[in-house]
């Protein structure tokens, strides 16, 4: 298994020059139970015309973030770890002007490491995490999300999507592990595959809640109001979140291949053979029924560095 | 035909005070969130009622314009999500601007033209400071229809002072801290907390929330306050201290007629007796309360006697000591303010007056005995209102 504690993502982040960071601010906040919760802002100082992007420089920082919030949550300083964004934007993923700068492989490979390093913490504070998704959440920043434990969704946010495969690429934060185990096989082929093939459709967030991506939507004048309210019912324990979707083991042993078979019949039938990146993208979430995250992870890791071979 | 109906104050929110400017929970929050906010929580509290069911919303601001214009009343109306077909609109009497929502909207209900109303008023001081854009007419100073003095709050307070020597600094000054001393307690108690609610608030840190009123200080002490500069007068009485001090934040509340609380099967917290509105010299501002509960008791066929608890706006200790003098009830007598009052909690103008009629409602409940109360502000440019209510809990 990788070990991203070992790896050293600082050249990375100098080789990529990302002249906008994305800030991770933290505020306590008292929930109303009385406990002190920490509330993660993104926000890269620009109006929502810029939105905030997740390039090296800004995932180090928020990596640096979580270390701290852990050792707060074993020192029992805090209950609850939330993350949000600025008006409007959670964030809109990766800093794709600089992904096309990549001249190595390894550096792509790095790229993705980093990702499931950073975002990976979300699910290692020893307290339950939250993501506030408030606004648009495209790939990497949808992963935010996914990576957290707890997801609510503001009912304006202007849309939900990974569009990696639209790119060419697959995502590879976490989410093409991830969304399957949380929404089961046929609606994650349908989020991760289909959307982005028709001219990358989007989902709005009543579709995020129903799909099961969102466990609570809430409308956008009191959306951190009633955010921070839900969130503290969940961990006193007071509200149990039940995920519609998300597959058993009856799906997985029954479902999950027929419905891997019939996309891959129907994608060659649409697109033919040529595009990689769909069937990347098949592969990772064929093989999301079995092992862990960490393996989910590291395959994720090999297909962006063009090593995975199915 | 139909009779005079009952006028029933159900619920009333507000949010956390924030100091006006920069360091103020709400620099970056806009003023019209701040009401809308309020005006939600309380939908929220009350879901027995139907959103469509109400018949006006009235909400008061004393700046008029950016995002407390547009007709406040109605815009709130719209993005607190209350259907298109329920109306509102905007109102101005300064301080007393929330305090006139009820009772306009208040005396609609009497008159049997609405069911139920929400009232409340907002003022960012922050992003609105006092006199912003005024432009008097220059006949008060040329034909001196008015003081230079008039126009300045914490002058006018000066001159009450000047007008009644009785009321010394060191009574301001104690009076302050006692209201300190009792918001403080007030606030460790869990009392205050009650009908307050929390505002996401976006900050150079990040969103955070403010569930607190940023005036509290709990390290107050005599000495303090004594060393405080005079900064509307050299060598004056009126300082930092013994002032309200410059504040955002809002108020919302719901009214009902007698009908609408048996229709809904609605919890009144109290009944509006009745009120008054009564002028003085602009010069001393703060003496308005007195005509006006004068007024309000006469028409009620009371007298001050029967009032068993006073929620007095404290924009000054000077203008509230200056009403117990009157009256001969002791400064720190506990039937006034329990909880403490503006000096401690923050004053944002015309959404005062709906917090003193929540605390006074709270106060009822917690007094079975006491049967009638007051709410009482004074008003810049010489005036002071006051409504008189009685406690639906009273068991005589
Ligand atoms: C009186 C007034 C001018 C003071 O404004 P300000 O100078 O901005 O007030 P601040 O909060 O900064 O307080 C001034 C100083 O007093 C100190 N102070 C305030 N309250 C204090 C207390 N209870 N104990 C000790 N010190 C106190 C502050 O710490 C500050 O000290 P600093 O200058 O060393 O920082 C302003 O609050 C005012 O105009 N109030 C009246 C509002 C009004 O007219 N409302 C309408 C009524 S009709």
């Amino acid at each position: 298994m990788s070990n991203y504690d070992k790896i050293d993502f600082k050249a990375l982040a100098e080789s990529t020059n990302e002249d906008v960071i994305t800030y991770s601010r933290v505020r306590d906040v008292k929930l109303p139970s009385g406990k002190n919760f920490a509330l993660i802002t993104l926000d890269n100082d620009r109006d929502h015309n810029r939105p905030n992007t997740l390039g090296p420089a800004t995932m180090i920082q928020l990596g640096e973030v979580l270390d701290q919030l852990k050792k707060r949550a074993k020192a029992g300083e805090i209950a609850g770890v939330g993350i949000t964004g600025k008006p409007f934007i959670l964030a809109a993923g990766a800093d794709l002007s600089q992904i096309q700068n990549l001249k190595t492989k390894d550096q792509a490979k790095q790229i993705a490491q980093l990702g499931h390093y950073v975002f990976g913490k979300l699910d290692d504070l020893g307290v339950p995490s939250f993501c506030f998704i408030n606004g648009l959440a495209l790939g990497g920043g949808l992963e935010i999300a996914l990576n957290s434990n707890y997801r609510t969704i503001d009912s304006s946010a202007a849309a939900i999507a990974l569009p990696e495969v639209f790119l060419g690429i697959i995502p590879g934060w976490g989410g093409a592990y991830l969304l399957p185990n949380l929404i089961g096989i046929e609606n994650a082929l349908k989020v991760i595959i289909e959307n982005p093939l028709k001219q990358n459709r989007m989902l709005k967030p009543a579709d995020a809640l129903s799909l099961g991506i969102a466990d609570v939507m809430f409308s956008p004048a009191r959306f951190l109001e009633d955010s921070l309210k839900w969130a503290d019912t969940v961990i006193s324990g007071k509200v149990k979140v039940k995920r519609p979707n998300e597959p058993g083991s009856v799906e997985k042993l029954a479902k999950w291949d027929i419905a891997i078979n019939i996309a891959r019949k129907s994608l060659e039938g649409k697109i033919g053979k040529v595009a990689k990146s769909p069937y990347a993208a098949l592969d990772l979430i064929a093989a999301s029924k079995k092992g862990t995250k960490a393996q989910g992870f590291e395959r994720e890791d090999d297909v962006l560095s063009g090593t995975y071979r199915g | 035909m139909s009779t005079t109906a009952d006028v029933f104050f159900i619920d009333g929110v507000r949010t956390p005070f924030g100091r006006a400017g920069e360091k103020g929970h709400y620099w970056q929050t806009r003023a019209d969130d701040l009401v809308v906010k309020s005006m939600i929580a309380l939908l929220e509290r009350n879901p027995e009622i139907p959103k469509e069911a109400f018949d006006e919303v009235a909400i008061a601001a004393t700046t008029q314009t950016g995002d407390q214009g547009l007709t406040i009343g109605r815009t709130a109306a719209i993005l607190a999500g209350l259907p298109i077909t329920v109306p509102g609109y905007a109102i101005d009497r300064m301080c007393a601007g929330a305090m006139t929502a009820v009772t306009q909207t208040g005396a609609g209900i009497g008159f049997g033209a609405y069911d139920l109303v929400i009232a409340g008023g907002v003022e960012h001081m922050g992003r609105h400071p006092m006199g912003e854009g005024v432009d008097p007419n220059p006949r008060f100073l040329s034909e001196r229809i008015v003081s230079q003095d008039a126009l300045q709050m914490g002058k006018t307070a000066e001159r009450l002072h000047d007008r009644y020597p009785s009321l010394t600094k060191e009574r301001a000054d104690a009076y302050a801290l006692h209201s300190q001393q009792k918001a403080t307690a007030a606030y460790k108690a869990g009392k205050i907390q009650q009908d307050m609610i929390p505002v996401a608030v976006k900050s150079a840190e990040g969103w955070g929330l403010a569930d607190n009123d940023q005036f509290l200080r709990p390290d107050t002490t005599l000495e303090g306050l004594g060393e405080l500069k005079t900064p509307f007068r050299v060598g004056g009485k009126v300082t930092a201290g013994n002032s309200a001090g410059l504040t955002d934040g809002a108020t919302a509340s719901i009214l009902a007629s007698g009908d609408a609380v048996k229709k809904y099967g609605l919890k009144p917290k109290m009944r509006m007796v009745q009120f008054a509105f009564s002028g003085v010299e602009p010069e001393v501002m703060g003496w308005g309360p007195v005509p006006a509960t004068d007024k309000a008791l006469a028409k009620a066929g009371l007298t001050i006697n029967d009032i068993g608890l006073f929620e007095i706006n404290e924009a000054f200790a000077v203008q509230v000591i200056a009403f117990l003098e009157h009256y001969g009830i002791a400064d720190d007598d506990s039937r006034v303010n329990p909880w403490g009052g503006a000096i401690a909690i923050g004053h944002p103008l015309a959404s005062s007056g709906v917090r003193l009629m929540s605390q006074l409602a709270r106060h009822f409940e917690e007094h079975p005995e006491v049967r009638y109360g007051i709410t009482t502000m004074c008003v810049g440019l010489g005036q002071g209102g006051t409504v008189i209510w009685e406690n639906v809990n009273y068991k005589g």
